[in-house]
């Protein structure tokens, strides 16, 4: 009884990931690998997790003092090489202050992401880097981002891929003022849906 | 090829550049920093969502109008909880209030539409002895304000005839006030005493009354932008200070006035800020605003207006809905504390201690 669990959980596996020539037609293995001009457009939505806060002046670290949040964004790339694309991404995150007011961020950054496929599956390692409008109560203000990622998809089929992303957020803020400059951390955990054209 | 190499170098230093320009060009003050400074407010029993008209006290407790109900807290206990006063009967509403000798007294409009003045010598009580003052004076008139000043209770009310009226009450008797205190389309919301004369404002006028309330002029020295909403009179510099619901403050040190001027109106995002309300904490003056918190001046100088908030010692105020709100008056009491009455926030107090207000902002 042992032994067929086993080997039907080895037919699926197997049947999952394609090995067995599953859907050839619909198989990415059977499509040509990504080249120059490819283009993806994705849109993801997840939650942000406000780690910390650090300045620049004492370096001292900081409670986030802020509730987890919501974001969400859309992207377009194209391939440079079979495993190299470069992009835009525009997001949009909220989060809530003690006090449940909320505060924006919109990142505008440009992306360039290292593909890793391994059968059906890839494993994108990006790096975002940008401007963030940033909005609370009645101050806007402009920081600095860089969003290192790691993500994991599952190519549904030539046009269609599914995962999750997980970005890690660097904000820096530049006030004009006395206020010192100081850094946000946030890691950002978003389901993705990926186009491909 | 060396020549590219140059012109990219420089590219890339034009882009840095601007990059650093736009990162430095926001607010003054840091969203990070505000968040990362931001308190989680105190809050006592009180509905955040009323709108709060009057406040007094006795002496031994506080006292609110908000919602038609009057509502008490011991001024002792600071996280005391908010009890309702039991009215004279059902279907009441209280339009204003306040404390004058051992009394509360309360404008009412009563379930039959009749609008009355009362008075209690123990409203905290189980069953308070609410008495219907009598005198035609203040009958059936809509009772707008109550306000105390040199001893004496003021009554701004809306006659019959929808004119507007002051009255005064000195503890025995009701007392009319010369005709020329108000032009009588725009009633009168607030009184200063300076130990010689009283000021009263009434729409775009101010009028001066003479000790004896006998005598009335216009102030014709000012032109408002709008109508006025408060006067302050300020012990320590002598100044009488003016509010008006069009972004200016006037301030007429008894020889003349000094004001932000037409050209130079308090505005936010374009807008003419509303103010509402004066008070004195410990030498710093406060201002209402309608929708935008509250400003002050600590040096008591018109050039040094701020909104709450773009001090140091303010930060914590940007978390907090009262740096919004639109603050109905202002209540300053004897130990530095002020309530910030808010239309539609409930109510807020500090403490001011002559150089920076307290961390913690309680919503009561």
């Amino acid at each position: 009884m042992k032994n067929k669990y086993i080997v039907f959980l080895v037919l699926a596996f197997i049947a999952m990931t394609g090995i067995a020539g599953y859907g050839d037609e619909e198989s990415v293995i059977a499509l040509p690998g990504h080249e120059l001009g490819d283009q993806v457009f994705s849109l993801r939505a997840g939650v942000i997790l406000p780690l910390f806060f650090h300045d620049f002046e004492e370096y001292k670290v900081y409670s986030a003092n802020s509730t987890i949040g919501a974001t969400g964004a859309i992207q377009w790339n194209f391939y440079l090489t079979s495993y190299l694309r470069l992009g835009l991404d525009i997001g949009l995150a909220f989060n809530l202050d003690v006090n449940a007011n909320l505060y924006n961020m919109i990142p505008i950054t440009a992306k360039v992401t290292y593909v890793i496929s391994v059968s059906r599956f890839e494993f994108p390692i990006s790096l975002s880097t940008g401007l963030n409008v940033l909005n609370y109560q009645d101050i806007y203000d402009l920081s600095f981002i860089i969003r290192p990622g790691v993500a994991g998809y599952w190519r549904f089929n030539a046009n269609l891929s599914f995962g999750v992303e997980i970005a890690y957020w660097w904000l820096v803020e530049f006030p004009a003022g006395d206020n010192p400059a100081v850094a946000g951390n946030f890691l950002d955990i978003s389901p993705s849906l990926f186009y491909h054209f | 090829m060396a020549g590219k190499n140059y012109y990219k170098i420089i590219r890339i230093l034009i882009l840095i550049c601007i990059l650093f320009s736009l990162l430095s060009c926001g607010d003054e003050r840091s969203i990070f920093w505000t968040i990362i400074k931001a308190r989680k407010e105190k809050d006592n029993s009180l509905d955040n969502t009323l709108s709060i008209v009057a406040m007094t006290e006795d002496g031994t407790n506080y006292y609110i109008s908000a919602g038609g109900s009057i509502w008490w807290q011991e001024m002792s206990l600071e996280d005391d909880q908010w009890k309702k006063v039991k009215f004279p009967g059902k279907g009441v509403l209280c339009t204003a209030l306040a404390s004058f000798g051992s009394s509360l007294y309360a404008g009412f409009i009563l379930d039959n539409g009749d609008e009355r003045l009362f008075t209690t010598t123990n409203p905290t009580a189980k069953s308070p002895d609410w008495t219907n003052v009598t005198d035609t004076l203040v009958t059936d008139k809509q009772i707008i304000k109550l306000m105390q000043a040199n001893s004496l209770l003021f009554i701004s009310v809306q006659e019959q005839d929808s004119n507007y009226s002051l009255y005064y009450y000195n503890g025995a008797d009701f007392f009319s006030i010369h005709d020329n205190v108000t032009d009588k389309s725009k009633p009168i919301l607030d009184i200063g005493w300076n130990g010689s004369v009283y000021w009263t404002i009434s729409g775009s006028k101010i009028y001066e009354l003479n000790a004896s309330l006998d005598s009335a002029v216009e102030i014709d020295s000012i032109d408002s932008d709008g109508d006025f909403t408060s006067v302050l009179y300020q012990d320590s510099s002598g100044d009488y200070y003016v509010s008006s619901e069009k972004g200016n403050i006037y301030i007429y040190d008894g020889s003349e006035w000094h004001y932000l001027g037409k050209d130079d109106l308090v505005e936010i995002g374009g807008k003419v800020v509303a103010f509402t309300d004066l008070a004195e904490v410990n030498g710093n003056i406060l201002i209402g605003t309608q929708g935008y918190g509250f400003f002050e001046t600590r040096s008591g100088s018109l050039d040094d207006l701020d909104r709450a908030g773009e001090k140091d010692d303010m930060d914590s105020i940007l978390s907090s809905d009262l740096y919004t709100s639109h603050v109905l008056s202002l209540y300053e009491t004897a130990t530095n504390r002020v309530f910030f009455c808010t239309g539609g926030n409930g109510l807020y107090h500090n403490t001011y201690n002559g150089e920076k207000w307290a961390k913690d902002w309680i919503h009561e």
